[in-house]
């Protein structure tokens, strides 16, 4: 068949893709070096890839194996090789890539039309059509399914009333034949290739709508793998490679079994054992081992999730800007980032992550460590008085440095009056929600899909979704508007950037750091790569043996 | 002997409705959304949320709630936790585990743990005897989880004995999580026997068999051990319950999906149902374990009668 000999060939494909000088593929060639990972950026030679085999990868266990209700990682990496989307992520640049549309086209960013390829199908041999996607769209949103990603149809025509219960399909989504979908949106959004490409966005089989808590225990995609078995809870989930895909880049290994563990250490003691090939995130406690232990068979990868301060700027005592930079300033990231994390953060410069192409290394000003400066500009503002409270989520880990960048207030503000307030993430959600928070807090972002926007609107914009600062300001929400609303992309990240800048003069937050994000394995794998979102390419893993 | 026993199942009707309300109002007074929690930092939409709070009854006040589970656990219904899975399908997959382990465990701690108490109780002041000493001292001193991850890297990691983490292996998987569960039980299992062997060796009623010119292992073996052997019952009985729920932490070092994980990740995220579902179940294994126990009492020393 022609597709077994295109799979053969994919050595070439994916060495090509990751800007590595590679000879042609070819599954019968020995391999050139078998200690060679061929990964991240190193500079050594490459190695080539093979396809077959089979390997274990660690995974937490999934909340929901369903595209339109999984909303953290550890079902959005098993339902990305699953299923197919209109859009991938490229490993390197986090760009879209094309992998079910054919084309997407539109006048004013408000309008869309997707055109999709006819030649893919479920892994149960249905053909994926128009029809597919938009049902499966109607789905995430229809408020019966309480669908925990249906937020992301929030500026699609029609979201407001399927939520309410008034009608079941959105108006603005439409599939006019069966290769052809139309999106109209409630007003102009130019990130939209991007996010399309995101889980909920998947298109779902007629066969899920039968029995959706069935169709969980085994998900038919239309992706490169599919399931082989059930998903064993809090064991594993296996997937064998889906011989008729027609996109580029198949799967490489023939089988991936995503072993489940309730904790890191254990994994990573199995993979010392070879019991686990690969683990995507090692334990922090392990970082300053983790070369001696693991040699070459590690890689450390930028990612987007972001740690930062914020300011309840609702409170009179961080009404003044200067006091917010004085905070920032007075932190010294580097000597954190090294005492506690063991190196393996990125201090934060700007709000857009290092991930993305429209990041700046130099955008935050008041990012850099300079206690003179800092201390000067709160006397100026008139000092800090009275109790500060700093706020985190228990049990996460987060106590450790939040109390090294109190003590960098201490030191550098000489506030000498701090108290911790630690509470359980679904309160300290509430707090948040209410407002009724009186100090610094911490909190995260990671991004869903690789835009800017996503990146800004949802933190800072008025009444954003995720805006605990209570930051309101027109000049930001004009500028992200004007981005979303500018249908050249290129054009677009320079307004993102300008937004990124206003937000960043009033400073709702302390970027402080991204995380780097440490990956082992085994040495009977190679090609391990891991993208911006956290998740390892595993259908480009290469088995040795 | 019937009536008693049909009076000890009669006890359970309270200590359930005990204990699932108990739970039930400690899992409700934890504040915060937990639907929310579970969706991470990211919000979810305003009306996905109304419906969830709406389908786990989070909206009732807390009589209302626990009647409302109350009553589905009279007609078959365990209810289902929050990432949309029943409960009773939890239960059936996750106890059998912890089961296992549980067992494992128990046997370990018979078989060495009477041994040893034997051992050391017979030859009184010897070497045997103080190893047993010096060495149970040690374990009991030592907490759980160091004692689970030193047994992970050196039998497991270094010696490539056995394997550290999960069930893929069949029953060898359980040997070394099971060790280190039985570890502290163990060790006070073997010293209880062994002082209580050592007091009845030199009671009067020994002294006696003695005489009559019974062999030594008849001594032993009908009469001291015998007698000696009631409050270590006690302690094994009570120990099974105390095994299935100190299985938390071993199960999470050796990755064993068992209650242990699930009990943890459900007071966590506030799921009532599933925390009350673990619960009931360890309070009845609990009432049987110690049923079994004054049971076995009778069949020790007759004049232990419960009429």
């Amino acid at each position: 068949m022609r597709m077994r000999s295109y799979t053969r060939t994919f050595g070439a494909v994916a060495a090509a893709s990751l800007l590595i000088t590679a000879c042609g593929g070819g599954g019968d060639d020995p391999v050139a070096d078998p200690g060679d990972d061929g990964g991240n950026g190193d500079a050594t030679e490459p190695a080539e890839q093979t396809a077959g085999g089979e390997f274990s990868i660690h995974n937490c266990e999934p909340q929901s194996l369903i595209p339109q209700d999984s909303t953290e990682v550890c079902g959005s990496k098993v339902l990305d090789q699953l299923f197919s989307g209109l859009y991938e992520y490229d490993p390197e640049t986090y760009e879209p890539v094309p992998v079910m549309a054919e084309s997407l086209e539109s006048d004013d960013a408000q309008n869309w039309t997707v055109t999709i390829r006819d030649d893919f199908t479920f892994h149960d041999g249905t053909p994926v059509t128009a029809q597919s996607f938009v049902d499966a769209w109607n789905f995430a949103v229809d408020p019966d399914a309480a669908n925990r990603n249906a937020n992301f149809f929030e500026n699609f025509v029609g979201y407001e009333e399927v939520q309410a219960g008034e009608t079941d399909a959105m108006a603005g989504v439409e599939a006019v034949d069966d290769t052809t979908i139309t999106i109209e949106l409630t007003e102009p959004f130019s990130p939209l290739e991007t996010m399309l490409g995101y889980t909920a966005f998947y298109p779902l089989p007629e066969v899920a709508y039968d029995d959706m808590d069935a169709f969980e225990e085994a998900p038919v995609g239309n992706g490169r793998y599919q399931m082989d078995g059930v998903w064993e809870r809090d064991q594993q989930i296996a997937m064998t490679r889906y011989d008729e895909w027609p996109g580029e880049n198949p799967g490489l290994a023939d089988r991936i079994v995503w072993q489940i563990y309730s904790d890191i250490n254990t994994a990573y003691l199995d993979v010392q054992q070879g019991n686990l090939d690969i683990l995507d995130g090692i334990p922090p406690e392990r970082e300053g081992a983790a070369d001696a232990d693991f040699g070459e068979d590690l890689i450390r990868t930028d990612t987007s999730s972001f740690t930062y301060m914020g300011f309840p700027m609702y409170d009179e005592r961080f009404e003044d800007v200067d006091v917010r930079r004085a905070f920032s300033m007075a932190i010294d990231r580097e000597a954190i980032i090294n005492a506690i994390f063991a190196g393996a953060r990125q201090p934060a410069t700007a709000l857009i992550p290092p991930v993305l192409a429209t990041h700046r290394e130099d955008a935050c000003e008041a990012c850099t460590f300079d206690p003179e400066q800092a201390q000067q500009l709160l006397d100026e503002a008139g000092g800090f008085d009275g109790e500060l409270v700093v706020y985190f989520n228990s049990g996460a880990g987060h106590e450790e440095w939040v109390e090294a960048v109190s003590n960098q207030w201490r030191e550098n503000l000489g506030i000498e009056n701090i108290r911790f307030e630690s509470l359980e993430f679904a309160q300290y959600l509430d707090l948040l929600e209410g407002g009724q928070i009186e100090g610094p807090f911490r909190l995260g972002w990671v991004l869903s899909y690789g835009s800017p926007q996503y990146a800004l609107e949802p933190l800072y914009t008025s009444g954003g979704s995720s805006n605990y600062f209570g930051i309101e300001s027109s000049q930001v929400d004009d500028l992200i508007g004007e981005a979303n609303a500018t249908p050249d992309l290129d054009e677009a990240e320079g307004v993102y950037q300008q937004a990124e800048d206003a937000i960043l003069e009033e400073l709702p937050n302390i970027p402080l750091w991204y995380e780097t994000r440490t990956t082992v394995h085994t040495p009977r794998v190679s090609n391990v790569i891991m993208d911006g979102r956290t998740f390892v390419r595993v259908e480009q893993v290469s088995v040795e043996d | 002997m019937g009536r008693y026993v049909a009076r000890r199942l009669l006890q359970t009707v309270p200590v359930f409705f005990g204990a699932t309300f108990l739970v039930f109002a400690m899992v409700f007074a934890i504040p915060g959304d937990p639907i929310q929690a579970l969706a991470g930092e990211r919000p979810i939409s305003a009306a996905t949320l109304e419906v969830l709070r709406d389908r786990y009854n989070l909206n009732d006040p807390l009589l209302v709630q626990y009647g409302k589970y109350i009553a589905g656990v009279f007609t078959g219904d365990l209810g289902q936790s929050f990432t949309g899975r029943q409960v009773a399908d939890i239960l059936a997959q996750r106890f059998p585990v912890t089961l296992r382990l549980a067992l494992t465990a128990f046997v370990i701690e018979i078989v060495l743990g009477l041994t040893a108490g034997i051992l050391a109780g017979l030859r009184r002041g010897s070497f045997v005897d103080n190893l047993v000493l010096v060495s149970t001292t040690a374990v009991v001193s030592i907490p759980v989880f160091v004692l689970g991850y030193v047994a992970q890297l050196v039998i497991g990691l270094e010696l490539g004995w056995l394997p550290i983490s999960g069930i893929r292996a069949g029953w060898q998987s359980y040997l070394l999580p099971g060790f280190v569960l039985a570890a502290t039980s163990l060790a006070y299992a073997a010293r209880l026997l062994r002082t209580s062997l050592v007091e009845n060796l030199r009671a009067d009623y020994v002294r006696t068999a003695t005489s009559k010119g019974l062999r030594r292992s008849r001594v032993v073996g009908r009469h001291a051990l015998r007698n000696s052997l009631i409050p270590v019952i006690t302690f094994l009985g009570a120990d099974l319950g105390v095994m299935m729920g100190g299985a938390i932490i071993t199960e999470g070092i050796f990755n064993i999906p068992g209650i242990g994980g699930e009990i943890f990740r459900a007071v966590s995220q506030q799921e009532g149902p599933v925390v009350v579902g673990i619960v009931t179940a360890l309070v009845v294994i609990f009432i049987l374990s110690n049923l079994i126990v004054d049971v076995l009492y009778g069949v020790l020393d007759p004049r232990i009668r419960y009429e």
